[in-house]
This record gives structure tokens, C-alpha cells and sequence, in this order.
């Protein structure tokens, strides 16, 4: 280590100088003045071995784990600024890629597909020509005679009541409900039964070959 | 709405009799109880009262109902055809008593074929599909007699091709196909056992050959040579010159409505 200079030696050249100065000045420094000049003349004194290393080892940073790096680093709050004009840019970006994601991606649907129920139902369009309804309802075994459920629509000038359905394969028992109150057969269907109450069930029976024109 | 309130009406039924009910509700409680006790299926009891909800049934009647389906469900008869029967009846607005006889008359079908089946198979199990296709000829133009009678003279023990054969039967009658020739055909399906599932649609396809003038004797002789050879349906259908395409009448089925009118 380097000796220090006696203040009493040589004026000082920095702040402390000043106030040294200043302390010439004043009496009341005269004692402190006296116990600085003490100092400067004590002998030096080896620092002991390794005392630096230690000191230095001493202030090297802890390791902390990854998390809590993170956590702090979540928590620590934000300022986000941005300008709306720059964002356009990337908006389209993104909305570009999402869309070809959707276009092109293992979920997309292919051409014709459909719910595995909704395939397995086969399409099915009912018609009845019946000019003075006012409305006409399809009920059968395939909605629960529930007229609420399948109420037909009426298509062009011929007055002819439609509706399309998506029916499972197998034997359906049907009727027209007119008006909500009288019973129509199906006169279309070759195949009847007769459903106890008076009227006639028109019966269906669908093949999943005839869909698909075997 | 309605659901909320059958849905409360049947956890109410079944889980905690009320004490303070009143008479005729009690009534409804305990043959829903006295129901869901015989093993009458609780989906099935919902929906039921959610029809009385529906169609303001007395309770009353929805006593003699729920007691139908208990009766059902004690003689171990399929719940579905009576259950869809009462949801007909209401839809078409047939008044309640008529839907009890109704429902009387066809458990008094079920039991008659019932008794029929048993003298000709024993305890043979029937699966309810076929046992409610072998009732539904009765509605569909056969008196039980001609039923018993055909039941009896067919040969063969799969029951499900013998409930398919009834049902040909009914429906060939309703397309005026010449009796004689019916039995002959299903009778030769019963004993080569090739009345197979494909032949459901016998009907439809002698029903268009029929539209199509083919006479009866010709029907018969395509049917007759593939069910004794065992061949698919479809040959017997090639026989008689069309493909399913053909058996469009009806509904129009797999195709839109435009393309039918």
C-alpha cells in the first residue's frame, strides 16, 4: 500500500483542501487539525494475507434458481407503450397466419365431411300438396310425435309442404298434422298402419344403399 | 320450463313423499313410486310427465298412464311402443280414454303373441325389436288368426327371421301381392334360413315391380330362386331389372325435394 502524504507537508488540492484551508482559518478546528496530522504520521500496517480475496468473495452475487428469477420477473411490473399506427402491421400478420393454420392445419375439416351421427342419418325430404292448410307439421316415431318439432314449409306456387329431415336407417312410422288438429296420411307411401285411433300411419323404410344410389 | 317442472315433480315423486300433499297428488306420487319400484325405466317416467305438464293431463290420467307402463314393465314387455303410442295419441289430440284403450289393446296383442310364440318355441327368448314387429303386423293388416296360423306353420327357430317374415307378410297384403305366393316365398326364406336383414325391403321392391306391371308369378319366381340359392338381395332386385335407385317412391330419400317433384 502506498504511504500517505502529511496534510501538514503540502496544501490540499481538493475539496478537502478547502476545508482544510477554512480549518486554518478557524480555532475551533485547531484540535482536529492536530489529530489528522497524528494519523498521517501513525506507521502503515500490512493488510493481512488473503484479505482481499476474502473481501472480494465475500461480495460476489448468490445464485438464485431459474423460478424465482421468473416469478420476480412476473411480478415486476410493466409500462407497455405502442403505437396503434405499428400495430396494423402485425395485426394482419397474425390474422394471415391464423387463417392458413385453419386452411391448412391437421383440424381442418375435409370437403364433405361431417358429426359421425350427422353422417350415419341419411337425408330424407318429405312433401305433401295440400293448398288449404295453414300449416303442417311432421310427426312420426323418429321425433317423438312432437308437431312442435317439425314444422314443414310451404315452397312455390304449387302449395306443396316441405321439409327435409336426416333420418337413421330402419322402419319409420309417420302423419301429417294439419292445422295442428287432422291427421294426413302420407299418400305417397305405399306401406300403412293403422295406429289404433282411426286414422293411418304411413310406414318408411330407409336403406342407407338407396342414399348413396347402389 | 316444463322439464324443470316434471324434473321436480319426479325427484319429488320418488325420493321424499310429502307429507301435506294433497290426495290426488299423492295418488301421483305413489304410482310414480309404485313405477320406478317395478323397474319402469326414471327417463321414461320423465317423459311422461312432462307430456302431462305439456298437456295439462289430470292426474287422474296420468295415474292410469304411469299404471301402463308399471303393467308393461311387470310383464316384461318392451316400454318404448307404448310409451311412443301415449306420445302419439297426445299429439293428435285423441282424447285420454281412448288412448287407455288403445294401450289395453296392444298389451292384449303383445300378451296373444306372447302365448303364440310360446306354444310354438317354449321359453325361447324373443328380442323386444322382433316381438314389437310380430305385434305391429296386427296393426298392419293380419288378424291374429292369420298370424297364429302363419307362426305356427312356419318352420325354422330364429325368431328374428320369423318377425321379419310376419312383417312381409303384412306389408305384401297391403300391396294386394297374391297370398299364395307370399307364403311360398318367405316359407322357402325360413327354411334355407336366407330371409336375411337385406330382405327387409322385399316389400318396397315387389311394391315398385308392382307399379311397374310385373306381374306376381314373375316377382315370385326372382324371389323363390334366390332364397333357395342363398343369393343377396340384390340379385333378386338385378332379376327383376332395377337397382335401389329404382324403389324411389314416397319420401324422397337421399335426394333433395327439387329432384322429386
Amino acid at each position: 500500500m502506498s504511504r500517505k502524504k502529511d496534510p501538514s507537508d503540502q496544501p490540499f488540492r481538493d475539496s478537502s483542501a478547502k476545508l482544510d484551508n477554512t480549518a486554518y482559518n478557524n480555532d475551533e478546528d485547531e484540535e482536529l487539525l492536530a489529530l489528522k496530522r497524528l494519523i498521517y504520521r501513525m506507521p502503515d500496517r500490512e493488510a493481512p494475507a488473503g484479505m482481499t480475496e476474502s473481501i472480494l468473495s465475500s461480495l460476489e452475487p448468490k445464485t438464485v434458481p431459474g423460478w424465482v428469477r421468473i416469478y420476480r420477473w412476473a411480478l415486476r411490473p410493466r409500462t407497455v407503450t405502442f403505437q396503434p399506427l405499428k400495430i396494423i402491421p402485425s395485426a394482419m400478420v397474425l390474422v394471415m397466419v391464423l387463417a392458413l393454420a385453419l386452411q391448412l392445419g391437421p383440424w381442418r375439416e375435409e370437403p364433405g365431411s361431417m358429426d359421425p351421427r350427422q353422417a350415419s342419418l341419411i337425408p330424407v325430404t318429405f312433401t305433401l300438396s295440400y293448398p288449404e292448410a295453414e300449416s303442417v307439421s311432421l310427426i312420426g316415431s323418429f321425433n317423438q310425435w312432437n308437431p312442435a318439432g317439425h314444422k314443414m314449409q310451404q315452397r312455390g306456387e304449387r302449395n306443396t309442404w316441405v321439409l327435409e329431415l336426416r333420418l337413421p336407417e330402419g322402419r319409420h312410422e309417420y302423419a301429417f298434422l294439419v292445422d295442428g288438429k287432422m291427421v294426413v296420411p302420407d299418400r305417397s307411401s305405399p306401406f300403412y298402419q293403422s295406429d289404433g285411433f282411426g286414422n293411418r300411419n304411413s310406414v318408411l323404410f330407409i336403406t342407407r344403399d338407396e342414399a348413396k344410389n347402389i | 320450463m316444463a322439464l324443470f317442472f316434471a324434473a321436480l315433480l319426479i325427484a319429488a315423486s320418488i325420493s321424499s313423499p310429502s307429507v301435506e300433499a294433497k290426495p290426488a297428488d299423492q295418488s301421483v306420487n305413489a304410482s310414480v313410486r309404485a313405477a320406478s319400484g317395478a323397474g319402469v325405466p326414471e327417463i321414461e317416467l320423465n317423459r311422461l310427465l312432462i307430456l302431462a305438464v305439456d298437456h295439462r293431463l289430470e292426474d287422474d290420467d296420468v295415474v292410469r298412464l304411469v299404471n301402463v307402463l308399471r303393467t308393461v314393465q311387470t310383464e316384461n314387455l318392451p316400454i318404448a311402443p307404448f310409451m311412443g303410442k301415449i306420445e302419439e295419441g297426445l299429439a293428435k289430440q285423441v282424447p285420454l280414454n281412448t288412448i287407455a284403450a288403445v294401450l289395453g289393446q296392444k298389451l292384449d296383442d303383445y300378451r296373444f303373441v306372447i302365448k303364440v310364440l310360446t306354444r310354438k318355441t317354449g321359453e325361447q327368448e324373443i328380442t323386444p325389436h322382433d316381438l314389437s314387429r310380430m305385434v305391429g303386423s296386427l296393426d298392419s293388416g293380419i288378424t291374429r288368426d292369420e298370424l297364429a296360423q302363419f307362426i305356427l306353420e312356419a318352420s325354422g327357430q330364429d325368431l328374428s327371421m320369423l318377425a321379419r317374415a310376419t312383417e312381409i307378410l303384412a306389408l305384401l297384403k297391403q300391396v294386394r301381392f297374391k297370398e299364395s305366393l307370399t307364403r311360398e316365398i318367405i316359407f322357402i326364406g325360413l327354411r334355407n334360413n336366407s330371409l336375411t336383414q337385406s330382405w327387409d325391403y322385399l316389400a318396397r321392391v315387389v311394391a315398385t315391380a308392382k307399379r311397374r306391371q310385373i306381374p306376381d308369378d314373375e316377382i315370385a319366381r326372382a324371389a323363390r330362386q334366390a332364397l333357395e340359392a342363398s343369393r343377396p338381395f340384390g340379385d333378386f332386385m338385378a332379376a327383376l331389372g332395377f337397382t335401389p335407385r329404382d324403389l324411389r317412391h314416397g319420401p324422397a330419400v337421399g335426394r333433395s325435394p327439387e329432384r322429386n317433384q
